[in-house]
């Protein structure tokens, strides 16, 4: 543990975590953010895909996409294709609280480490699959990746101009509903368990988590049949709501309420009289008249600057923000003023900074950050909690289906 | 087996999105929760029309369902005596309202803090610090944070998502901040005041681009529909006009892709076999694959790719995807009851528990619904002071 005094809320488990990419990873991130002990077992030639991914132009060999959801993890570098491989992942089972893997289906139990083997030496593992279409589907063996399940959901469909082609989110959402979806499974699973002492099998995939989160829209075409158009930054049901031109820019806002359209009107623009527009009436008018509802709204923003409107927006109680890009958003004085952004040491980089767990705890803390780990920096640490001796550990790094990186 | 989380009692003072996703998953994984609702129009959400259906918001619906609600005015002294003793009921209480409300009704968590209480705020820029007051919602957050700067194609202007993305992880971070409180509970019996504010997930997700920034690298832009770090991964027309999506994500599925497409001279420069040397000859590899596409229809792509390993999408609207035979399937859809229209379509929970399901699927409930019943049962007041609970209004 670190120099945090205070518990975490997941500081008593061990996860076991085979996970590669994004959606698993982004899963034992936040149980390891959450304070889990999170043992990332690796191939040892080359690891994780995404080491390799845009690797950083200061020539360290590290790839930021992979430094971005492997802190607070411990790297085992271990061959499991093989028979002492397998033997040490049933010792580490034996130990462990949780098993998360995103194989294709059929991965795991070929090398013997599927949950009906697993679970004889531990019966209350609880034990996440994470794939693209589901162990239970006709597609198990197809290998998913964010982009397919974002066309198969619908989700791309519904992104983007109305008179440009559907659009892919900028950040690989499916993969992070996913991670986040098996969390919460893990988390229900981990509930039961105390009830009963007993582990269970989760199965979490990616079409599917893509497809949960359509929510309002799906809602709409499951109970009508049609499929929701693009509609760029607007919104179908709400209106106004998305972004704006002003004299320098882009703003985005929205009015969730009458009470807030009211003030919008009064205070923010400054025009009392479109309260009296019939046209402009309530929500359910303003989204009919939505072309003249925003002609009127932007001609007027377009009269001052950013952040004059945001100003003058804020003081009547709106929600409103400027359209930032990534550099602005990181420099933005929100983040800094929530502590959201930490310094941590890494192995080979020295300190890289972190955008902290979300998750604010008033009494266990989410877990102080540790940087990402190198490929097998903490194998034989993790051998050794397994409870394998100085001799076997020594063995396995020699018969090379152990590694360990030194700097 | 009754559900994970069977016998936890949620009282929900959340509205719209972020809070209501928080409570949904909490309701999913076998919770009772009790939303509480202004009689008057109750959920903001309630009133997201056009479009409708019979009446009712599909965007209330979709969110809401297998929750309870009771309308309850806080304005009033019956109202908010009935809300504190809900509270005392409650293992856990979420809320989502402006900076302030909570504890102008004194309900914020000091006020009503017991040791066991678990308390989810999911604000907009957290409850303490100079934003505090600030309101937020998911488009501006989407703005703020750097994500609409992302999506969208280089030579046009920032798109929002239609999905509300912001909100939905805020209220998965929130359910699973309530889930890790709710294990840390069973360890040592004390409950806690927990936060997950939207701008703080709006940041996080940012993560895996923000942090190659923070590295000292290039502010990166938006690419419609290619990967920052895969290619190729991108869209491409088909001969019938339809987008195929594929992605080639590592060497194996590099070879296969470029092999069935016949460019086995692209198959055979070394430069291509690191997923840096891909990206860095993007577009040229991405022409070569569209040319490839525009010489047959989707479909067929689809099925080709499929068989050669590499991912692959047709590009689906949201019925297709409803009604695929991958969603069938795997039982994501199915229907529940509903007070009003009899039964209403549903879209499961994306996890599977194995021998301990989910919840089974109730429809969203009407305003006010089940204040009665849960006045009853969880405080075991009389019919006399439901009535007066309930006021002159018909809440039905």
């Amino acid at each position: 543990m670190s120099k945090a005094a205070a518990a975490t809320p997941l500081e008593d488990l061990v996860v076991l975590d085979f996970t590669r990419v994004l959606a698993g990873p982004w899963a034992s991130l936040s149980l390891a953010d959450l304070g889990a002990r999170v043992i990332k077992i690796e191939h040892p030639n080359g690891g994780d895909d995404t080491r390799r991914y845009d690797l950083l132009p200061d020539g360290s060999g590290e790839s930021a996409y992979f430094l971005a959801v492997n802190r607070n993890k411990q790297s085992l570098a271990l061959d499991i294709t093989t028979k002492a491989g397998q033997e040490v992942i049933f010792r580490l089972a034996a130990k462990a609280d949780i098993v998360i893997e995103n194989f294709r289906a059929d991965v795991m139990t070929r090398h013997g480490l599927d949950y009906d083997n697993l679970k004889q030496v531990n019966e209350s593992l609880i034990y996440c699959s994470v794939t693209g279409y589901g162990h239970s589907s006709p597609n198990k063996m197809v290998a998913g990746y964010d982009p397919i399940a974002q066309a198969e959901s619908g989700m791309m469909w519904m992104t983007g101009e109305p008179d440009g082609p559907p659009l892919r989110t900028g950040i690989s959402y499916a993969d992070m509903f996913t991670g986040m979806f098996a969390c919460q499974a893990i988390l229900g699973a981990l509930h039961s368990r105390t009830k009963d002492g007993l582990g269970q099998q989760i199965d979490i995939a990616l079409l599917d988590s893509a497809a949960a989160v359509g929510a309002n829209y799906a809602q709409l075409a499951l109970l009508t049949g049609i499929s929701p158009k693009r509609y760029g930054s607007e919104h179908p049901f709400v209106e106004p709501l998305g972004n704006y031109e002003c004299e320098d820019g882009l703003i985005s806002l929205i009015c969730g309420n009458e009470r807030q359209w009211q003030r919008f009107c009064k205070e923010g623009l400054e025009r009392p009289d479109l309260l009296k527009d019939p046209k402009l009436k309530d929500n359910a008018s303003r989204v009919l008249n939505r072309d003249y509802t925003r002609e009127i709204i932007s001609s007027i923003l377009k009269q001052k600057t950013k952040s004059e409107w945001i100003e003058k927006l804020r003081a009547a109680g709106m929600p409103v923000g400027i359209v930032r890009d990534l550099v602005e958003a990181l420099a933005a004085p929100e983040l800094r003023a929530r502590g959201m952004v930490h310094t941590t040491t890494h192995e080979r980089l020295g300190p890289i900074e972190q955008i902290a767990s979300p998750m604010h705890f008033s009494r266990t803390p989410t877990a102080s950050l540790t940087a990402p780990p190198l490929l097998g920096q903490h194998s034989r640490d993790c051998l050794a909690f397994a409870g394998l001796s100085h001799n076997e550990i020594e063995k396995l790094i020699q018969d090379g289906i152990a590694v360990e990186t030194r700097e | 087996m009754p559900p994970p989380l069977n016998g936890i009692k949620v009282v929900d003072f959340t509205r719209v999105i972020a809070g209501p996703v928080a409570a949904l998953i909490l309701s999913d994984l076998g919770a009772e929760v009790v939303k509480l609702e202004h009689p008057q129009g109750g959920d903001d959400t309630r009133g997201y029309r056009p479009p409708d259906y019979k009446g009712l918001s599909p965007a209330f619906l979709a969110y809401n369902r297998g929750k309870q609600s009771v309308a309850i005015d806080l304005q009033t002294s019956s109202g908010l005596a009935t809300a504190r003793e809900l509270i005392n009921k409650a293992d856990i209480v979420i809320e989502n309202f402006s900076t302030g409300v909570m504890a102008k009704y004194g309900l914020d968590y000091d006020s009503v803090r017991r040791p066991e209480l678990i308390y989810i705020s999911t604000s907009a820029y957290g409850r303490d610090g100079p934003f505090a007051q600030q309101p937020g919602y998911d488009p501006v957050v989407q703005a703020e944070s750097g994500y609409q700067s992302l999506t969208g194609h280089p030579e046009h202007e920032p798109v929002r998502t239609a999905i509300p993305m912001t909100d939905v992880t805020t209220g998965l971070n929130g359910a699973l901040a309530a889930l890790a409180a709710l294990w840390r509970r069973k360890k040592t019996g004390l409950g806690q005041f927990v936060e997950a504010p939207l701008y703080d997930t709006g940041a996080f997700n940012t993560l895996p681009l923000a942090i190659q920034r923070m590295l000292g690298g290039q502010n990166p832009t938006r690419l419609g529909n290619a990967d920052h770090w895969i290619a190729p991964s991108n869209s491409y027309i088909a001969s019938d006009g339809e987008l195929v999506v594929l992605t080639a994500a590592d060497n194996k599925q590099f070879k296969a892709l470029f092999s069935l497409i016949d460019r086995h001279d692209i198959v055979g420069t070394s430069d291509y076999l690191t997923a840096v040397g891909r990206l860095n000859n993007r577009d040229k590899l991405d022409k070569a694959v569209q040319a490839a596409i525009a010489t047959a229809p989707a479909a067929d792509w689809v099925t080709r790719l499929r068989e050669a390993g590499v991912p692959v999408a047709l590009l689906r609207e949201t019925p297709e995807a409803i009604e695929s035979k991958e969603t069938k399937r795997r039982g994501l859809t199915g229907r529940a009851p509903h007070p009003t229209l009899g039964d209403a379509p549903e879209l499961g929970p994306p996890f599977r528990l194995k021998y301990r399901g989910t919840k089974p699927a109730q429809g969203a409930p009407t305003l006010g619904q089940d204040t009665d019943k849960v006045l009853k049962r969880w405080l075991g007041y009389s019919e006399a002071q439901i009535a007066e609970i309930n006021g002159t209004d018909n809440l039905s």
